[in-house]
């Protein structure tokens, strides 16, 4: 099974910035451009995407292939009234946003063999090692902020998270036990001010073992979000987008790929209270317009 | 009604792109590229925002053009160009973050012609609070 190379992660630190939502319907913008897609829900235990596409009884979950009850993950794909748009519905059994090293090792497998153009992971709020985990396997990941400091402070912890997780990972299986132990350094910088940038660990990371830095450096400079600043009012809001790429780069030494902004928009409030997505009950209102701009960056 | 924006480029295909993505996003745009009555047509559209592309201008309309600039007060402009041209258009309080230079980034001029169609923050004045970055700096315990 050819192995999916159009994997874009969903990612919101902080709950109610409106990524369930940007999830569905950029799926949907996705499908219109003549894309297949598949929305997978990975919020476990507080799965809501079905509901944003207004589907309220689903044949399959999550839970069904966590249980075994279905082999693949291919087997509880479901179709939309929607062209071109299938969802997998999440899991809310107890325990199953805590699934076992290997459970979520088959499941990060099945993700990579699914047969469609993108696949949209709707993934949980905050940083744990699961969502981190998730974020990792996506070719593309969308950071969904709002413009307040609380949302973008989330989203600096979740990429400092991610790039530690990383970097653990690496130093790891390169079996380099001294940079590990810098890096327990860097974790809590006030005593350490030159560990307080990615830049500055790295210089210390080189003169320790320039080999397994480079290699660690050069891996996490592939990282490039997409940030999307959702729910702009002002031209303050709209700012906010170069106001944390300019300080993951300062400090996380991240460049973003691309900064989006998606207008406030009162119809998208009206979708929800209908569960219909807003991509179809209001297909040029302000959100909509955008959400079509974001799905034509995506494509390839 | 759209928000409307008139664009003038003296080059066709840089005007034709920028007015594509525009009305991809729901704009309504008027693209222009002579010189000879350009006061008269914008002063005559209700657009609120007007792009001003001076890539391949002569001088004589890079004159023109900085003229209008400061005559324009009630309206937002955006200055695509080189530099060095670009800053030499006075006459307004306008931010640099409304000169955008080459290459052409039409998302980038997507990014600011929606900016300023958003209203501005009231009471975001010098206070240390109303600068997000520093804001954010000093929450996440980086200064």
């Amino acid at each position: 099974m050819e192995k999916q190379k159009n994997i874009t992660a969903i990612i919101g630190p902080k709950g109610g910035v409106g990524k369930t939502t940007i999830s569905a319907n950029l799926a949907i913008a996705l499908s219109q451009t003549g894309k297949r897609v598949i929305a997978l829900d990975l919020d476990l235990g507080a799965s809501n995407l079905h509901a944003v596409f207004g589907i309220r009884d689903s044949k399959y979950t999550l839970d069904d292939f966590v249980q075994n009850r279905v082999k693949n993950l291919a087997d509880i794909v479901l179709d939309t009234d929607i062209p071109n748009v299938r969802i997998i519905c999440g899991g809310d059994i107890p325990g199953i946003a805590n699934m076992s090293y290997q459970k979520k090792m088959k499941l990060i497998r099945h993700i990579a063999g699914l047969d469609g153009d993108f696949v949209i992971l709707d993934l949980a709020p905050g940083a744990a090692y699961n969502v981190a985990d998730f974020s990792i396997i996506a070719q593309k990941s969308l950071l969904v902020t709002t413009p307040e400091v609380p949302s973008l402070m989330n989203v600096y912890g979740f990429i400092k998270s991610a790039l530690f997780r990383r970097l653990n990972f690496i130093f790891k299986y390169k079996k380099s036990p001294e940079l590990l132990e810098l890096l327990e350094t860097a974790r809590a910088p006030d005593n350490h001010p030159d560990l307080k940038t990615m830049e500055g660990f790295f210089q210390k990371a080189f003169e320790i073992d320039s080999a397994v830095a480079a290699s660690a450096k050069k891996n996490i400079s592939n990282f490039k979000p997409f940030v999307l600043v959702n729910r702009v009012r002002t031209k303050k809001d709209a700012r906010a987008g170069e106001v944390i790429q300019n300080i993951m780069k300062q400090y996380l030494s991240i460049e973003c790929t691309m900064i989006m902004t998606i207008r406030e928009d009162e119809a998208v409030g009206d979708s929800i209270a209908r569960l219909k997505p807003i991509m179809i009950h209001a297909p040029d209102s302000p959100f909509s317009m955008d959400l079509k701009e974001i799905a034509a960056r995506l494509c390839p | 009604m759209p928000d409307a924006v008139i664009i003038f480029s003296v080059d066709k295909i840089r005007g034709g792109i920028t007015k594509k993505i525009l009305e991809r996003n729901g704009f309504q745009v008027l693209l222009l590229n002579k010189i000879l009555g350009l006061k008269d047509r914008i002063d005559g559209h209700a657009a609120a925002t007007v792009i001003f592309d001076t890539v391949h201008c002569f001088e004589e309309e890079v004159r023109h053009l900085k003229n209008l600039y400061g005559a324009l007060n009630s309206r937002t402009v955006i200055l695509l160009g080189d530099p060095t041209l670009t800053e030499g258009f006075r006459g307004r309080g306008e931010s640099r973050g409304l000169r955008l230079s080459d290459p052409l980034d039409p998302e980038r001029i997507l990014l600011k012609v929606k900016e300023s169609f958003l209203p501005s923050n009231k009471g975001a004045r010098n206070s240390r609070m109303g600068v997000l970055e520093d804001e954010l700096k000093d929450f996440l315990k980086l200064q």
